[in-house]
């Protein structure tokens, strides 16, 4: 899991242009899984045959969200 | 004292203090990732994180908070478990359905618990605690 936390940290402005608005779910430093709710990306990240457990999942922060939060 | 650090994401050569963290309500652990705001009173996670935890969202107390615009919006408190680097420990987070910022947010009420950092010139966020 620490790898997928370190590999977030480092890819997160490429997550932001692909994923801005939508939920990931990150697993052995790749995307596994894309979804409108945190649900969706854990089921599918379970047919990839992740267990829901190591599957690290983010809200990917728009361009616009982060320019208002920053 | 022992120290949890968390480099910074980076985002157009801004900082942003994004950190994972893991909660529960009984079952499996679920990690996502919170922006660590000393700005927040509360903290304050998106529903669709109570709905992975099997939260009933609305079964325990609402809050009203202020947000930038000035308006209110509901969060409902439940207490659940967290874990941060290797620590565990129960607390109140508030879910909203409306919290629409693109953050979970850890706020203040974490603060309480660990010494918290912003070291800006290391771009890191270190969480030290004396338990």
């Amino acid at each position: 899991m620490r790898k997928s936390q370190d590999w977030i940290t480092e890819n997160f402005e490429s997550l932001v242009s692909k994923y801005g608005g939508k939920y990931i779910g990150v697993a052995d430093e790749e995307v596994v899984s894309i979804g409108l709710t945190l649900r969706e990306v854990i089921e599918k990240a379970k047919i990839r045959g992740k267990e829901e457990e190591e599957v690290s999942l983010l809200r990917v922060p728009t361009e616009e969200e982060l320019i208002c939060v920053l | 004292m022992r120290s949890i650090e968390f480099r910074y994401a980076r985002h157009r050569r801004r900082d942003v203090p994004l950190i994972p963290v893991s909660l529960r309500t009984g079952g499996k652990w679920r990690e996502v990732w919170a922006y660590v705001d000393s700005g927040s009173f509360y903290s304050i996670f998106d529903d669709k994180v109570a709905e992975i935890l099997d939260i009933e969202l609305t079964a325990d107390e609402k809050v009203l908070a202020v947000v930038g615009d000035g308006s209110f919006i509901p969060i409902y408190l439940h207490t659940v478990g967290i874990r941060i680097g290797g620590d565990e420990f129960g607390m109140q987070i508030g879910f909203s359905p409306k919290l629409g910022v693109g953050f979970n947010l850890l706020g203040m009420d974490i603060f309480d618990r660990y010494r918290v950092t912003f070291d800006n010139r290391e771009k890191k966020v270190i969480f030290e605690s004396n338990e």
